[in-house]
């Protein structure tokens, strides 16, 4: 049930992308990266701790991204089969692995 | 004496409400009496409708209020403390953890984290643990909303519509598309409200900077503050290394947890449709969060002496915003907090007729089912109601103590899906191990030294844990049966 998931990578790619994810949680303490105390502005405005801030919510969509595409294609029966408006997705995404 | 720019505020805010009740009275139209129709839209959500199902019932009071009032008290760490991790970790709980919520309740017809409990570990109790945990964590949070809508109806309209009546307001135009529409009511009002207040958000951020000066001048002015001060985490309580570590964390775990958005998961129409609300998420949340954050951080040198830092966004549109705007700013606010309390309620009395109706009273039609779900959402309406007149706690501390709540549920749940040799004992020891742990520290018994500078959740979390491994260790596990048909419906998902 754990082995096969995201969290039990059996491949190398798979466990460099978890690593990647595990790395955003010390990411976050921003204190590491010497931003505990800097009276600095981004663009002459934004506090250089929300900038950091920003920016590592919009790292972390390049990683969700590599997770999108490197996810295992989801069983046929796991996908719609009726097709219509916005609430219909009839197409599978993913399977590079 | 009533003026006319009072009159115009509440003339927009009252077309806006309609035009709520208009989307609702559609979604209602395309809602049909069965059970899984009305609680679940018939699992069909699409991308936009799901991330905006996700994502504006997630963006409640605490963005549109506790956001700025936070900024204000604390300065620019607000969102880093509050959100960044969040916006990270919950897309990525939502493409593996979130699946296979989705998947479960596909394949069992699941509908409740409850009804997933008493059948992944053969259990008859069980589900009705969950449903008062989640209730007890979601009461508070709701009354919150209710009591926002008061306060911004009765600042924006200079007591035009005191508190108690915009309360009523908020409740009674919720109550009209949610009791006939069910979760496609809410979706479909979700998406629209949604929008509605990201684009109202961003229209105040930039016009507030405007007013100030420009957005250099309007940041430079706080700046000079104390030599900059509130520019960084140094010096301020909530910033230390531990507590934020803490609060990522809560926010992290907890948010996933929100019973509104477990019960969401199950409504996307397939995996694709959770792969992509997961992408587009955290852009969702820094649209809206840098605009609040910003505002209240503004507000630090430009209102400076408010008492309540909830008041900071109502009290900075009324004095930096044109008369006529007013409304619509007021109908935005109004979007966030209704977006969300509609979603709360409705699970809370899903959770009602699924696993205490459907569990215990027996020959329950979908019809029934259905009807008690409209009856449990009146009384929750009416409960929340007397809430809001009676409560003065702030929203942020609020949010803070129901995530926490919600967070010490996540690794009970997380069990079902990873965890094969976990026990329905180990699941009740979980459960209220973390529940008694955190009201014992809030109210004192167990004192905070124990905590090592962190939040009380982090060592409850890790002792919940280590608990769960030695009961799960001690006690018999479902049949194999049972576990076989969850290892075989979960191969080969993340």
């Amino acid at each position: 049930m754990f082995k096969g998931s995201f969290w039990y990578p059996q491949t190398v790619p798979r466990a460099i992308l978890l690593l990647a994810v595990l790395v955003m949680i010390p990411l976050h303490q921003s204190e590491l990266l010497g931003l505990m105390s800097t009276s600095t502005l981004v663009f002459g405005w934004i506090p250089l701790q929300l900038a950091y801030d920003v920016t590592l919510i919009l790292s972390g969509v390049v990683i969700l991204y590599a997770m999108y595409r490197m996810a295992p294609e989801p069983p046929e029966e796991h996908e719609p089969t009726i097709e219509g408006g916005e609430e219909t997705e009839t197409k599978a995404v993913g399977g590079d692995q | 004496m009533v003026s006319m720019q009072n009159i115009v505020i509440l003339a927009i805010t009252v077309a806006y409400l309609i035009v709520v009740l208009g989307v609702g009275m559609v979604a209602a139209r395309a809602t049909g009496t069965s059970r899984e129709d009305f609680l679940m839209a018939d699992r069909s959500f699409g991308t936009v409708v799901l991330l905006f199902a996700l994502f504006a019932t997630n963006m409640t009071a605490v963005v549109m209020i506790g956001a700025p009032g936070l900024a204000y008290q604390t300065g620019a760490g607000a969102l880093g403390f509050f959100v960044a991790l969040f916006a990270f970790l919950f897309p990525v709980l939502l493409m593996t953890f979130g699946y296979r919520i989705w998947l479960i309740g596909k394949r069992f017809g699941h509908i409740t984290p409850g009804q997933i409990a008493n059948h992944r570990w053969e259990a008859d109790y069980l589900g009705v643990l969950f449903m008062v945990m989640f209730t007890i964590w979601t009461i508070p949070y709701i009354l919150v909303g209710v009591q926002g809508g008061g306060i911004v109806f009765e600042a924006l309209t200079e007591g035009l519509v005191p508190y108690w009546l915009g309360a009523l307001i908020v409740i009674v135009v919720v109550g009209l598309y949610v009791y006939p529409g069910g979760m496609r009511g809410t979706g479909w009002t979700n998406t629209f409200q949604g929008m509605v207040f990201l684009v109202v958000l961003l229209g105040l951020f930039a016009y507030i900077a405007l007013r100030l000066g420009g957005f250099g001048s309007a940041t430079e002015s706080v700046a000079q503050i104390n030599d900059g001060v509130l520019l960084d985490r140094a010096g301020i309580p909530p910033y230390e290394p531990r507590m934020w570590f803490s609060q990522g964390i809560i926010v992290g775990l907890g948010g996933f947890m929100f019973p509104h958005l477990v019960i969401r998961y199950m409504t996307a129409r397939s995996v694709t449709t959770l792969r992509q609300t997961s992408l587009l998420y955290p852009i969702a949340i820094v649209l809206a969060w840098v605009p609040a954050v910003m505002i209240g951080f503004w507000g630090i040198a430009a209102m400076p002496d408010i008492d309540n830092p909830d008041f900071i966004l109502p009290t900075m549109v009324f004095e930096y915003l044109p008369w006529w705007v007013i409304g619509i700013a007021l109908a935005g606010i109004l979007a966030a907090m209704m977006s969300s309390i509609d979603g709360q309620v409705l699970t809370m009395s899903t959770f009602f007729t699924e696993d205490v109706v459907s569990e215990f009273f027996e020959g329950v039609t979908d019809k029934q089912a259905v009807w008690y779900a409209r009856v449990f959402l009146v009384t929750i309406f009416g409960l929340a109601y007397v809430g809001a007149l009676l409560t003065t706690d702030t929203i942020v501390d609020t949010a803070t103590f129901a995530f926490a709540g919600y967070g010490m549920m996540f690794v009970p749940l997380a069990a079902a899906f990873y965890w094969r040799w976990s026990t329905k004992e180990a699941v009740y020891v979980g459960l209220l191990y973390g529940f008694i742990g955190l009201w014992l520290f809030e109210f004192g018994p167990i004192p905070a030294s124990l905590t090592f500078g962190f939040h009380p959740f982090v060592p409850l979390l890790v002792t919940q844990f280590i608990l769960m491994v030695i009961v799960s260790a001690v006690t018999q596990s479902p049949s194999e049966e049972r576990i076989n048909e969850y290892e075989s419906a979960l191969e080969d998902v993340w």
